[in-house]
């Protein structure tokens, strides 16, 4: 017998296989596009559309630290956000609460204290990077025009600014100058930015600010503390509102 | 007889690398963008939609497979996928990115050099070769779907006349 003469069942068609296997194909579908829905949803800027900080009433300080205290002098209450201008959750984080957080601001709801690092230093192309952008952060904030200070903090965390960690180029003080300056910067932050004048007060203040993230209890960042406790902002969506 | 135990096993294997690769990504959202950003192959504006679409797309494969429907169109779609995948993370270590895979979690810069890359990429061709099989080998017991069904016994529906 040659082998075109062997019986080769096949499954017969049935019913219920074709309504098990529609509903199954229709199940998946449900739960991929539903999925697909939710998850764009929950990585969706919040607040969109808002922009910066736009008060007049808010204002700008560079404290002794190099702290940069933003907010209304009637803020109800303060938090303390750590970032490293390379950190990519830190991007994250701003893209996802940063228009939110600049409406909360300007409602008086909370004024917020950023501590930027610069421990994300070696990752950078130039070696120094994070802390250039430390110093272009308190150049802009020393001029105290709050409004801008939100623009140029939510510009240098922008997915099209933020170098790459290992990456194999970021900004230079001429460049960091000139995101400060389309933020609106006054010249007079943009010159101090382009002739690097912060850089080494900045080293030391990125230094403080590793210490104080250190002693909150925070592990890394970005780490939000509001009276000593640190609110883990990255996985609750909601941390402005609740604040 | 053998064929088939392979063929299940393979589907059973394939199905769980997708589920699992996908629930990962699901569950840490900023992770996969930021996974995703790290290969520096997107333009910004496809990054988002891509790392949104691509978990859920993986546990779509790996629910066919599990249930053992469309399994033959299901591996070519996977096969497909894995070489995508493999090309990709060759493009990262010729242009000398250190960056981590984020296959199944994790992703963005890390310390990785050219033996972790290659133990990706022979991860990667594993789960390939799973697939190719199935296209060539569909059928398995316990499958739903009638071009992806075996069955160990065989019940005879009538008679053949010789």
């Amino acid at each position: 017998m040659s082998s075109k003469n062997k019986y080769n069942p096949q499954p017969e068609s049935s019913r219920s296989t074709y309504i098990l296997g529609g509903l199954a194909v229709l199940v998946i579908a449900v739960l991929v596009i539903g999925g697909v829905i939710w998850q764009s949803n929950r990585s969706k800027p919040r607040n969109d559309g808002y922009g910066g900080v736009q008060n007049s009433e808010v204002q700008v300080a560079l404290q002794d630290d190099g702290v940069v205290l933003l907010g209304r002098p009637d803020a109800a209450t303060t938090v303390d956000l750590f970032e490293d201008p390379m950190c990519p959750y830190c991007a994250e984080l701003e893209n996802k609460n940063g228009q939110e957080l600049a409406q909360a601001i300007d409602d008086g709801k909370v004024a917020v204290r950023y501590h930027v690092l610069n421990f994300l230093d070696q990752l950078s192309a130039s070696g120094d990077y994070s802390t250039r952008a430390v110093a272009a952060s308190e150049c802009v904030a020393e001029t105290g025009d709050a409004v801008a200070y939100s623009a140029f903090h939510a510009a240098l965390f922008s997915p099209s600014n933020q170098p790459k960690e290992n990456g194999s180029s970021d900004h230079t003080n001429e460049e960091l100058a000139q995101i400060a300056g389309d933020a609106g910067a006054s010249d007079e932050a943009v010159q101090c930015i382009t002739t690097g004048a912060k850089v080494e007060q900045a080293r030391a203040h990125a230094e403080a600010g590793r210490q104080a993230l250190a002693a909150s209890g925070a592990t890394g960042t970005p780490a939000v503390v509001k009276d000593g406790t640190v609110i883990d902002a990255l996985s609750n969506e909601n941390w402005v509102s609740q604040l | 007889m053998w064929i088939k135990v392979v063929s299940l096993l393979a589907r059973l294997s394939l199905a769980a690398v997708w589920l699992v690769s996908g629930a990962l990504k699901v569950a840490d959202p900023a992770q996969t963008i930021i996974a995703v950003r790290a290969y520096q192959l997107l333009p910004e504006d496809l990054v988002r939609p891509v790392a949104n679409t691509l978990p859920f797309f993986e546990i779509a494969l790996g629910l066919l497979l599990l249930i053992g429907l469309a399994v033959r169109a299901t591996a070519a779609v996977s096969a497909a996928l894995l070489l995508v995948l493999i090309a990709v993370i060759v493009s990262v270590w010729a242009r000398g990115l250190s960056i981590d895979c984020g296959c199944f979690g994790g992703g963005g810069a890390a310390d990785v050099n050219g033996w972790d890359y290659t133990k990706e990429i022979l991860r990667d061709v594993g789960f390939l070769a799973l697939a190719v099989w199935l296209i060539v080998f569909p059928r398995s017991p316990f499958a739903l779907g009638l071009g992806s069904r075996a069955t160990f016994s065989v019940t005879p529906q009538q008679t053949v006349a010789e």
